[in-house]
């Protein structure tokens, strides 16, 4: 059996229940007549979307001394592009939550995913890099990928786990040797389909080998980079047991001081615990579980019960 | 040596960059052990972190590992190395990245061995 790239992301929604939010969201935007407090009706419409701004403007990550009491309040200091980008991030999680989440250890998926966008954003923002919510969603979708596989593969899966534990090999390259291509252009080619921004769709395409990313070598870098700290860490667990081959060229990219490796480390540490707060521990509600089915009929058909990732090595 | 956010500071910290407002209005000067006071002040400005000395209550990492049995140590540095695809000295960076995780990871298992309050 083979599988291709589009059979795999095939009917993937892309903006989950958050497209209306989304939609309204530009069209107010777009009006030279709109006002902050127009922007922030349209959020408070989603009390979701909402309770996830909030949590996440009050909490570590962005560590802003006063409490944020509105969602006018929160799009002011966070700025509206940013919140856009975090829209984008709640929908990506939304969506897959729904479908994979008795697929494989989904939390310590999403623990990696989420430390990944913290230690990215980190990165860019040392390095001074404006709107550095973007290298957030970049790091925290890196590996969407694996999440398509996941969800729409659970044969292939196996079959890749199975020659991944055979002997020492990354997990790309089993996924490259059973498929022919491996998670990161998986996630490419779904978020070009979804016409996400092109630094986004190539930041997560090189996040192996970012100096093919062209244009985009900077973005890639450092979402390559904040995978291998991640990864270095042992936080969460992405599939993958080893930290993977480490770019020298990304590093002389993004042209940090070796200093700055210690502050994104901590920084990831004391973020961690609000973000995933943010993001994962709010009332599920997948786009794609039925109000009626029970958790067993909103997998989707030919879904296997469970296919275990590895656990990681850990003392 | 860290920064450390508003909320962490405590009284008695000692200042190790002058710390300014957006005017660039010097709010304390370096060498300063923080007071209330000023702790207020930087409330009052909107400031969210600043440098202090690192505090001696273990963090220091050479410190950190002599709490810990030399096997113990051994038995980190072995774990965590076979969880890198590439040997950790490959490269400055790498080798920089293998000992912070060591030292974090290190101290994640003294607080496991010693569970302060």
């Amino acid at each position: 059996m083979s599988i291709t790239l589009n059979h795999l992301i095939n009917g993937i929604p892309s903006l989950g229940s958050y497209a209306r939010a989304m939609a309204e969201l530009e069209t107010v935007l777009n009006n030279p007549h709109s006002t902050l407090a127009d922007l922030g009706n349209v959020i408070e419409k989603d009390p979701d979307l909402t309770a996830r701004l909030l949590k996440l403007g009050n909490s570590s990550f962005f560590g802003f001394p006063n409490r944020l009491e509105t969602v006018a309040e929160a799009v002011s200091v966070i700025g509206i592009q940013q919140v856009q980008d975090l829209i984008l991030a709640s929908s990506v999680v939304e969506i897959f939550e729904g479908i994979a989440a008795d697929l494989a250890d989904m939390e310590s998926f999403w623990k990696h995913s989420l430390a990944c966008g913290i230690g990215a954003r980190c990165l860019a923002i040392a390095r001074q890099i404006p709107k550095a919510e973007k290298f957030f969603v970049a790091g925290l979708l890196h590996d969407l990928g694996r999440l398509v596989l996941f969800s729409r593969a659970p044969g292939p899966v196996v079959e890749i786990f199975r020659l991944y534990q055979s002997r020492r090999m990354l997990l790309r390259e089993a996924e490259v040797s059973v498929l022919g291509f491996d998670h990161a252009l998986i996630g490419e080619t779904l978020l070009r389909s979804w016409q996400y921004p092109a630094n986004l769709v190539n930041a997560v395409g090189c996040h192996h080998q970012p100096m093919s990313a062209g244009l985009y070598q900077l973005e890639s870098s450092v979402v390559h980079l904040a995978d291998y700290l991640v990864h270095a860490m042992q936080m969460g667990h992405s599939g993958e047991r080893f930290a993977p081959p480490f770019s020298q060229k990304a590093w002389e990219r993004v042209g940090l001081a070796t200093s700055i490796l210690e502050s994104v480390i901590r920084s990831i540490d004391d973020q961690i615990e609000a973000v995933q707060d943010a993001f994962l521990k709010l009332p599920e509600k997948g786009v794609l579980e039925h109000p009626s089915a029970g958790p067993d009929e909103a997998r989707l058909p030919g879904q296997p019960a469970k296919v275990q990732i590895p656990a990681q090595p850990r003392g | 040596m860290p920064n450390v956010k508003l909320e962490s500071l405590r009284p008695g910290m000692i200042v190790t960059v002058d710390v300014r407002n957006l005017d660039n209005m010097l709010l304390i000067p370096a060498g300063c052990a923080l007071t209330d006071r000023q702790i207020n002040i930087l409330n009052a400005w909107g400031i969210a972190e600043i440098q202090v000395e690192a505090c001696g209550d273990g963090e220091d990492p050479a410190d950190l590992m002599q709490q810990l049995p030399p096997e113990t140590v051994e038995q980190l540095t072995q774990e965590l190395r076979a969880a890198f695809w590439q040997p950790p000295d490959s490269s400055p960076v790498q080798q920089e990245v293998f000992n912070l995780v060591l030292q974090r990871r290190a101290k994640q298992a003294l607080e496991q061995q010693d569970p302060r309050p």
